[in-house]
């Protein structure tokens, strides 16, 4: 068993990761410090590898060089056992009173033959194995596809007991909390959260991003800024 | 379709209820929110009557109003009345939006207060200096007031005559010529002209830096302004800035943010008198606080005012909707006899404000609801001729109905939220 916990990353975290600097280091080469990085045979090839070419040539080997951060092959009966009968809150209708959203628990049939969202599936599926083989008792699933996480992540997270979701804002948090008497000033955490928001904005706004999506991303982030102060408060005082 | 979606049936010249604000002030309208109007009417005496800069931030929900309100005040005609003499000799009002494109933020902010302060007017300001006060005097001021010679000799030579024989300037001598000079100080304002253009106008250098558009930017708006005793209120102009969507600094990396937000900062620090700064704000949250985390530090320091668009109440909002029916009712609804509330039913107007949630109680919101209530009626015949037909609670509930459930709907569709 590794002594460093595993974290499983999406694709768009690992890019936002890659682009976005503290205290002048890349957070990508935060991640690989701090933790081995898995994520599926899917999510290499089809999601990341053509992405390569946006990516610098550390984290470009560091994604290539195999060893523990090697990608993962996920089984097609392993991904039907855990998607093959799936619950999760869906939206069923309007409150005839207040013209609320209802949401009720539901079967939900996904198609296992689509590669939409088979990148978070299969990353699942790896969670549930390592903790299920002992590789590592828990695991870090980190993801900043917040649609995916609410359809996939949080519905299989809220089952079975395999560990965290984070975002990258978590991750960024973590390291406040992790070297805080170290080196890491607030504001270098601060800068890092909104660039974290800006990058993720930026590439929603490409692919046509409404208003409410956008107050969305500032409530995130002034949430996160929030949480940034009230560590620093605790950790001034922490003996 | 067109033929039934006559809003004349209901007796309204057209769609009182727009989604989205007028794009020139004098369409603008203002219905209701008594309480905000007088705001704002204070603020503006103030501003008026005394020489204090003012900064503004005016913040809450999307569609709460904020962009209309910068509209209906950019008319000078709507703010004139606010104060008797003693007061400003006149008004600018300038209305931007926050810059789309992160990377090039400051200079666009800068072209775009340039270019609404118009060359034109800056010249004829500069050459009444130079006429009050004198080619040298007026030079050492600019220079002075931009920290910089180069810098401040450019604005100066936009009020200089040219000169007919002699002296550097006797190359532009015609009309002709003297046009082609003023272009080529345009161009050194937006930073596009090059060494041999900067010789020709005996420059040494050129606009380099966000930290020179904000200087230069500091000394063109105080030139409007005006450089009199500070106290000779009379002698001024109030520079009204209204910067509307300052939420999209959500857009803007940690190296973006700064020179951007400090270069706002340096300007409301250059003009300590004088200036109006409106700063619109879309906040998801009701809480003021929030608003501080995104602006920074160096803009919340300089707050003065706050101004809170707050949801309306069911009363606020069914004044409002009668307000805003009465400012587009055409001219023979008073003669049919018909109630107030026409095309609804009263009931059908108080239903239509309980179906909307209390924070979502605001302008856009309300506006929407019943536009497509009034739609879906003269769609479906429920308005089949002028006065003939009301909009009933029943009706009301059915369309807010459907509505909700294809809103639901589209949500889903979203990216990444």
């Amino acid at each position: 068993m590794s002594s460093k916990t595993l974290c499983i990353a999406d694709t768009c975290s690992l890019i936002y990761l890659s682009d976005i600097e503290l205290m002048k280091k890349p957070l990508y080469s935060w991640l690989f410090n701090e933790f081995d990085v898995a994520y599926s045979d899917f999510v290499w090839n089809k999601e990341l590898k053509p992405q390569l070419g946006r990516l610098t040539d550390k984290i470009r080997k560091k994604l290539t060089r195999g060893g523990v951060n090697k990608p993962r092959l996920v089984n097609q009966s392993q991904e039907e056992a855990l998607f093959g009968s799936f619950y999760r809150m869906e939206y069923v209708g309007v409150c005839s009173r207040c013209s609320q959203p209802i949401s009720k628990h539901k079967l939900v049939n996904i198609n296992l033959q689509s590669d939409t969202d088979r990148g978070e599936r299969h990353n699942c599926v790896i969670a549930l194995d390592t903790v299920r083989s002992g590789e590592h008792r828990q695991v870090i699933y980190l993801t900043d596809d917040y649609k995916a996480a609410r359809n996939y992540v949080h519905p299989i997270f809220e089952i079975f007991p395999l560990g965290n979701v984070w975002s990258s804002y978590d991750f960024v948090l973590y390291l406040f909390v992790r070297y805080y008497f170290l080196r890491i000033h607030i504001d270098d955490i601060k800068k890092s959260l909104r660039d974290i928001t800006a990058k993720a904005l930026g590439s929603a706004k490409a692919q046509g991003i409404s208003k409410k999506t956008e107050l969305i991303w500032q409530k995130r982030f002034i949430t996160y800024s929030q949480k940034v102060d009230r560590i620093d408060q605790v950790m001034q005082k922490f003996p | 379709m067109s033929a039934m979606l006559d809003w004349n049936h209901v007796y309204l010249k057209q769609n009182p209820f727009a989604d989205t604000p007028p794009r020139r002030p004098e369409e603008a309208v203002w219905a209701g929110l008594p309480r905000l109007k007088g705001q704002f009417e204070s603020l503006f005496a103030q501003a008026l009557a005394t020489s204090a800069t003012q900064v503004v931030l005016n913040w809450g929900a999307w569609g709460s109003g904020k962009t209309h309100a910068a509209t209906y005040f950019s008319l000078k005609e709507r703010l004139s009345p606010l104060v008797q003499a003693p007061r400003v000799r006149d008004i600018c009002p300038i209305y931007i939006r926050t810059p789309k494109e992160p990377a090039r933020a400051d200079q666009d902010l800068y072209r775009d207060i340039v270019e609404a302060l118009r060359f034109s007017n800056l010249r004829k300001l500069i050459r009444d200096l130079i006429d009050e006060r004198g080619q040298e005097e007026t030079l050492q001021l600019l220079q002075n007031n931009t920290s910089s010679e180069p810098l401040g000799k450019a604005i100066w030579l936009l009020g200089l005559e040219p000169k007919k024989h002699g002296g550097q300037l006797a190359l532009f001598d015609d009309e002709e010529v003297s046009e082609e000079r003023n272009q080529l100080l345009e161009s050194y304002f937006f930073s596009t002209c090059t060494k041999r253009d900067l010789k020709e106008l005996g420059l040494s250098r050129g606009i380099d830096n966000a930290q020179d558009r904000f200087r230069v930017l500091g000394t063109l708006l105080q030139c409007i302004v005006g450089f009199a005793p500070l106290e000779k209120i009379s002698q001024h102009t109030r520079l009204i800035l209204w910067i509307d969507e300052l939420e999209d600094l959500i857009y803007f990396q940690s190296r973006q943010y700064r020179p951007f937000t400090q270069g706002l900062r340096d300007l409301i620090d250059r003009l300590p008198s004088y200036l109006t700064l409106l700063m619109n704000f879309t906040l998801a949250t009701g809480d003021y606080e929030d608003a501080t985390v995104v602006l920074g530090d160096a803009l919340t320091s300089r707050i003065t005012h706050h101004v809170y668009f707050q949801p309306l109440s069911p009363e606020e909002t069914y004044e409002y909707i009668l307000e805003l029916m009465r400012c587009y009712r055409s001219e023979d609804f008073s003669s049919k006899g018909l109630q107030v509330t026409y095309p609804f039913e009263e009931n059908a107007l108080r239903t239509l404000i309980k179906t909307i949630t209390p924070l979502r109680r605001i302008p856009r919101e309300i506006n929407k609801q019943c536009s497509q209530v009034i739609n879906q009626a003269l769609a479906e015949g429920v308005i089949s001729e002028p006065g003939v037909g009301f909009i009933t609670p029943d009706f009301v509930t059915k369309v807010i109905k459907t509505q909700t459930a294809l809103a639901l709907d589209a949500e889903d569709l979203e990216p990444l939220n």
